[in-house]
């Protein structure tokens, strides 16, 4: 599967310069890619605009080549294939309890409860959230607030999960448990797509690194690699 | 707080359907309220204390500093039962600036039987407090039929005050270290500054959120799966 | 009653006054909350009374509720980050005039921002909570501490703020306001003992007058303060937060 980005333009509603001016891009399934840029770059537009929160008033989204319908079954249908984690986890989990938490999406999808319960229970153990899933939400520390998070978007099984700085608030221990998931998820064929600050991660983890300028395409490819500089 | 919501689905029956949990404390209550005798106060109280400490397995520490917090509350209330005033010399009364005050032994036997009946109900209503967690009492209220959009706006609650509480806390750390709340006016001012920014960051939350409920394909309605209990007598999941 | 021994009428006066002074120490010690009613205090009947009382403001308020949630889904995430506020607001260390701190009710603030009716449902959860996650007030009472907080309280300054609106400057309203919000929360809570626990001499009124004086010590300062904190927050929110006024609908925002 493939998410496309042609000439991509968002403006935030009331504001007169665009935060997105002509991004192009191609991201594949299994991809592992770091998004980078300074504040205010347009990183987490990029990834709002990825999910169909905001609508490109120039340019499209091609979702394999076919371009998003802003209509209901459209947006569920990029929704179901595309995920955004929030830069704060706590924007996220809007129910009280972690299981609860998680069945929103899968519900939203239209799937049955005892399907919906399968997912929960699969994802939880996918980011090894089994023991908290009782647990009131605000109960949790921050590394574990990051993976409830993270679990409640991958209860809808996406190809495409765009990840907002969520490492950023995590210690030393619990940062490669995150990133770990987010390996295991690339390798089943899930293309990961994280935001981050931190070069040193981004040249190390990502296979692509996609850099950021006032809201486009500034450079992109391996750090390091021939391909970097052009 | 967050120490009674943290005895509430850490105790030992937590995992309990709240049926029995608020079947017993609502029981309770209306046994405490309808017999209204000293005796029968006490003996729930007992009860109450007891099903809490060793059933529940609550710290009795807790369990007593709460009780007291809430006994020296009724006290005040219990005073006004307690004592008669009048503007009226009165022979067996105090002189309290231009009242009499009095009371004799009839209020004063109401007053005792009333504060130990508050203290049973209050008993009862703190085992709920503390061994059923606010989730399961929300569920419990989507099985009974209350209208969805309450059941969710509770729940919307229960969440969004622990948020605004840790903004609240931050702000209160914030504006103490630069001495805010030093006197009558700066406290009063440093008071109405977090008021403001709770208001702000209560709105821009609710903007974010809804952002973030709509990347994951929500329509409208907040389904969420149902919560699993265990029964008495049955061992489950 | 009124006339037993000599030696009977002197314990008890003796045991109430120590107490008392121990109640009331223990009382003002604390940083004093709103004035719920305690679980059990109030007789059977009473407490249903009140929650009779109560309801028929809850159904306007949830059929109101409602509507707001069919137009526009997500007010309910603004429901329940309102009751959150209120909640929360009610935890916010007030200093009071008198010296000792108390809590602010933000009932008055509540009802200006989201209307009285809402307010009875919202304060009705808060009070829910209050009772559940503090140990304030109680779950019989509940119905009294609704009429009281949520239903007389956002009446009273609801009808302040949009009688006055425009006669006087927004200042003085916004204070009267809070004030008379918590003033009347107050009374209605002391009419409300009174009424179950007349005074065997003077009746209602004399035990209106006794409970009313017990809670003046606490409650009168704590409305001053409210109005000031009051005007003072809406004052900054007109400054800073003049779009979510405006998208709350709140009058000449
Ligand atoms: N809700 C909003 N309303 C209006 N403008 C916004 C909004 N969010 C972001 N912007 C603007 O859009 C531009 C891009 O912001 P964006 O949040 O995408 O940057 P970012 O790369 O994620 O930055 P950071 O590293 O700080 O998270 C900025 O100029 C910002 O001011
Ligand atoms: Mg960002």
């Amino acid at each position: 599967m493939q998410l496309t980005f042609i000439d991509v333009h968002v403006r935030y509603p009331g504001l007169d310069i665009s935060a997105l001016n002509g991004v192009n891009l191609e991201i594949n399934t299994g991809e592992r890619v770091a998004l980078v840029g300074r504040n205010g770059s347009g990183k987490s537009t990029l990834m709002l605009t990825a999910n169909g929160i905001l609508r490109p008033h120039q340019g499209a989204l091609l979702l394999d080549g076919r371009p998003v319908r802003y209509d209901r079954s459209g947006l569920r249908e990029l929704r179901r294939n595309v995920g955004v984690v929030f830069q704060n986890p706590d924007d996220q989990l809007f129910s009280a309890s972690v299981y609860q938490d998680i069945s929103l999406g899968p519900l939203n999808l239209g799937l049955t409860q005892a399907e919906a319960h399968r997912r929960v229970q699969e994802v939880a153990e996918f980011c090894g959230l089994q023991e908290l899933l009782d647990r009131p939400t605000h109960a949790l520390s921050g590394g574990e607030k990051t993976r409830a998070a993270l679990a409640g978007v991958l209860a809808m099984s996406p190809r495409f999960l765009f990840a907002d700085e969520v490492t950023n608030s995590l210690d030393p221990w619990m940062r490669p448990q995150v990133l770990e998931i987010l390996d295991r998820l690339a390798d089943s064929g899930c293309a990961v797509i994280l935001a981050t600050h931190d070069w040193a991660l981004a040249s190390a983890w990502a296979q692509r690194v996609i850099w950021l300028e006032g809201g486009s395409v500034f450079r992109q490819g391996k750090p390091g690699a021939s391909s970097w500089l052009t | 707080m967050r120490q009674i919501d943290a005895y509430a689905y850490s105790n030992r029956i937590s995992k309990l359907h709240p049926a029995y949990k608020v079947g017993a404390s609502l029981l309770a209550l209306v046994l405490c309220l309808t017999l209204n005798r000293p005796l029968a106060s006490l003996l729930i109280l007992a009860l109450m204390l007891g099903l809490t400490i060793f059933w529940a397995g609550v710290s009795w520490r807790f369990v007593l500093t709460l009780l007291l917090t809430e006994g020296s509350f009724l006290l005040a209330g219990v005073l006004g039962v307690a004592i008669s005033v009048s503007t009226m010399p009165d022979a067996g009364g105090a002189a309290l600036g231009p009242f009499w005050v009095r009371s004799d032994a009839a209020s004063v036997w109401l007053a005792l039987n009333l504060f130990l009946r508050a203290l049973g109900s209050v008993s009862a209503m703190n085992f709920l407090a503390l061994t059923t967690p606010i989730l399961d009492l929300i569920e419990l209220l989507r099985r009974l039929r209350v209208p969805e959009v309450l059941v969710e706006v509770m729940g919307l609650t229960y969440r969004f005050i622990f948020i605004l509480f840790d903004s609240l806390e931050r702000m209160t750390l914030a504006q103490e270290v630069r001495l805010g709340f030093g006197n009558w006016r700066s406290s009063l001012r440093s008071a109405a500054l977090i008021g403001t920014n709770l208001f702000i960051d209560a709105f821009r939350r609710s903007r974010i959120l809804e952002t973030a409920l709509q990347s994951r394909a929500w329509d409208g309605a907040l389904r969420v799966l149902p919560r699993k209990y265990n029964h008495p007598f049955q061992k489950c999941n | 009653m009124l006339h037993t021994s000599g030696m009977y009428r002197r314990w008890p006066v003796l045991a109430l006054w120590l107490t008392a002074t121990a109640g009331l120490a223990l009382f003002s010690a604390r940083t004093a909350y709103a004035m719920h009613i305690m679980e059990g205090f109030l007789p059977p009947a009473w407490a249903a009374f009140w929650f009779a009382v109560a309801v028929p403001f809850w159904v306007i308020g949830f059929i109101q509720i409602r509507r707001l949630v069919k137009e526009k889904p997500e007010s309910r995430l603004m429901l329940g980050l309102a009751g959150a506020f209120a909640f929360v607001l009610s935890a916010l260390k007030l200093p009071s005039v008198t010296g000792s701190c108390s809590h602010p009710t933000g009932v008055g603030l509540g009802a200006i921002l989201f209307g009285p009716f809402v307010m009875s449902i919202l304060g009705g959860i808060v009070l829910l909570f209050q009772a559940l996650l503090l140990a304030h007030g109680g779950l019989t009472t509940l119905g009294a501490n609704a009429v009281s907080m949520a239903v007389v309280g956002p009446l009273a300054a609801w009808g302040v703020w949009k009688g006055l609106q425009g006669r006087l400057p927004e200042d003085g309203v916004v204070f009267l306001a809070a004030t008379l919000a918590d003033l009347l929360t107050y009374v209605t809570t002391s009419a409300q003992l009174a009424l179950a626990y007349p005074d065997p001499v003077g009746g209602f009124v004399a035990s209106f007058a006794k409970f009313g004086a017990i809670f003046a010590i606490t409650q009168i300062p704590l409305a001053i303060s409210e109005g000031i904190l009051t005007v003072l927050i809406f004052r900054a929110l007109r400054q800073t937060a003049a779009t979510e006024l405006k998208a709350l609908g709140v009058q000449g925002a």
